[in-house]
């Protein structure tokens, strides 16, 4: 069942509910010793990767069209529309 | 007709890649309204097809020559909707293809169409999908595991010849379990991430499903290796693998800790394979990961902040529908675990922590496979439930108990048909050191052949 569906009541069970997992899963960790964190699995991450190569003018020109066509709004040439947010006015 | 002779047959022509989409397209038609495996089919394959057939007449059909691809609805393919099976992404065309999709083309396969899954992967069941849950071939009436269930269901009901899952804690080789079919994860950093959309990026991989493990090995010949754009790729230009070599001599490791929460059936169904693989000559010696209990709790943490991060880039849209609105119970629920975590890890309690036990996780497995070559053991702890019968959500995470460590380690595992419980199959997984997949495919092979 979606959440639009089922209301707010239903939404505020689902969300106190995983603050009460969360802790549970918390719990379990910790008695356990201190290590170094992991955060990355490869141990030398390419930061600085080689550009790839440029795409050709008609394969840009294709993707800009299909990008469009996804795109909520468009002016009369055909450039996307888009909304400054409310803070960086 | 297993994946080799299969493209044996495309290769020499007795059968072509238009007559195999054919075959696929027709069992599709019959079967997928009860299973649910497919979300869209792709309205250009028969194109798509005749074209392969043009190389392979000329002689360059690729590596995959006509072989009929499924592809989980959380990687872009041109053209075709990547929905995660949300309703938040329904409308949602793919603009271009993921790398994965780029090299399977290139080898000559054909995209048959988008798999169902779990809701933004978020699930082990298969049931949480927008657009219905997804059954299971093999044992029906039972949930065929996810998060990649439809990719996983499709293999298993004939529906085509290879498909690609992810794998975030456990979404190929748990489908591949309860659907009676071979699965593998690889090492992080093998295979491209590129168009594939986030679930947890420090933990998703994309791989294989396949009826045998040569069709593994096949397409992971056909994915694997770096992709210049991206910065989080091992230094491995491409793959190839040996399966058919002996396993005698082979040490094999397995663990208590692997059997102690696992159902007594599956850990006799498993048993047997191990015995088995004593019978060719390995060398069987039993490992320990001590701290092997406290993965699962680590790997919701970090799964649920990565989560929540990568679910931001929805935030703010003016168009659609907003995922906290549309979204089922379980993305929710994941959702408000990362927001609480990112709001209240000033003390490093939850997602600092919980990556401290990954590097825990790391060493224990590393320091098991200074002693042996792979570890053989279950791949689910529980037998499927029913479609529809109701768990907790501890209940649900438990599913994942044995297969999110791999993930935490970034390590490679796979699973193999070992039996059946009831008629319904039981996996068992092999796991490797990282870049160990051709010993665990061997492994799985030998086990595979002595079926």
């Amino acid at each position: 069942m979606r959440v639009r569906a089922r209301g707010e009541d239903w939404r505020r069970e689902v969300e106190r509910g995983a603050e009460e997992i969360l802790q549970a899963l918390s719990r379990s960790l910790e008695a356990l010793p201190a290590e170094e964190e992991t955060y990355y699995l490869p141990e030398f991450p390419r930061a600085l990767r080689e550009d790839g190569k440029p795409s050709s003018e008609g394969e840009r020109a294709a993707f800009r069209k299909r990008l469009l066509s996804l795109a909520p709004s468009r002016d009369e040439e055909g450039n996307l529309r888009s909304e400054a947010a409310g803070w960086a006015r | 007709m297993g994946t080799l002779g299969k493209l044996q047959a495309l290769r020499s022509g007795e059968l072509s890649a238009v007559e195999n989409l054919e075959r696929f397209l027709e069992r599709i038609e019959k079967m997928n309204r009860e299973l649910n495996a497919f979300l869209q089919l792709n309205p250009r394959a028969r194109e798509e097809a005749e074209e392969v057939d043009r190389r392979i007449g000329r002689g360059e059909g690729g590596r995959l020559s006509g072989l009929v691809v499924a592809v989980k609805s959380n990687i872009n393919v041109l053209g075709l909707r990547a929905t995660c099976a949300s309703r938040t992404l329904e409308d949602y065309v793919s603009t271009y293809d993921a790398e994965v999709i780029t090299r399977i083309r290139r080898e000559g396969g054909v995209v048959v169409g988008m798999t169902n899954m779990d809701e933004f992967a978020c699930g082990s069941s298969g049931e949480s999908s927008a657009f219905g849950p997804t059954g299971n071939p093999s044992a029906p009436g039972y949930i065929p595991g996810g998060s990649s269930s439809g990719s996983a269901a499709a293999v298993a009901a004939g529906l085509c010849d290879l498909a690609l899952g992810t794998d975030t804690g456990g979404s190929i080789r748990n489908p591949a379990s309860h659907c009676g079919v071979a699965g593998l994860k690889p090492t992080y950093g093998l295979v491209p991430r590129h168009g594939l959309i986030d679930l947890g990026m420090s933990l998703d991989q994309i791989g294989p499903l396949a009826p045998d493990v040569h069709g593994l090995s096949l397409l992971m010949e056909c994915i694997a290796g770096k992709n210049p754009g991206e910065g989080m790729m091992l230094e491995v230009e491409r793959v190839s693998y040996e399966l058919e070599g002996d396993v005698g001599g082979m040490r094999i490791g397995v663990c208590p800790q692997f059997s102690f929460l696992t159902d007594p059936r599956i850990n006799e169904v498993v048993e047997r394979k191990v015995e088995r693989l004593r019978e060719l000559g390995a060398e069987v010696e039993e490992v320990s990961i001590p701290h092997l209990e406290h993965a699962l709790s680590a790997y919701y943490l970090i799964v649920s902040v990565e989560f929540f991060s990568a679910t931001r880039r929805y935030d703010g849209r003016k168009y659609g529908k907003r995922i906290e609105e549309v979204c089922g119970e379980e993305v929710l629920r994941r959702i408000a675990m990362g927001s609480y975590i990112s709001r209240k890890e000033y003390r490093g309690k939850y997602y600092q922590r919980a990556l401290q036990l990954r590097t825990l996780i790391r060493k224990e497995f590393s320091s098991a496979f200074r002693r042996v070559e792979v570890l053989v053991g279950p791949t689910v702890p529980k037998l499927p439930h029913r479609l529809g019968q109701k768990l907790s959500p501890l209940e649900m995470y438990a599913y994942d108990y044995l297969t999110v460590p791999a993930n935490l380690a970034g390590i490679c595992a796979g699973v193999v048909k070992a039996g059946e419980v009831g008629g319904i199959p039981v996996g068992i997984q092999v796991q490797g050191p990282p870049l160990g997949e051709e010993k665990i495919l061997r492994v799985m092979r030998a086990l595979e052949a002595g079926a």
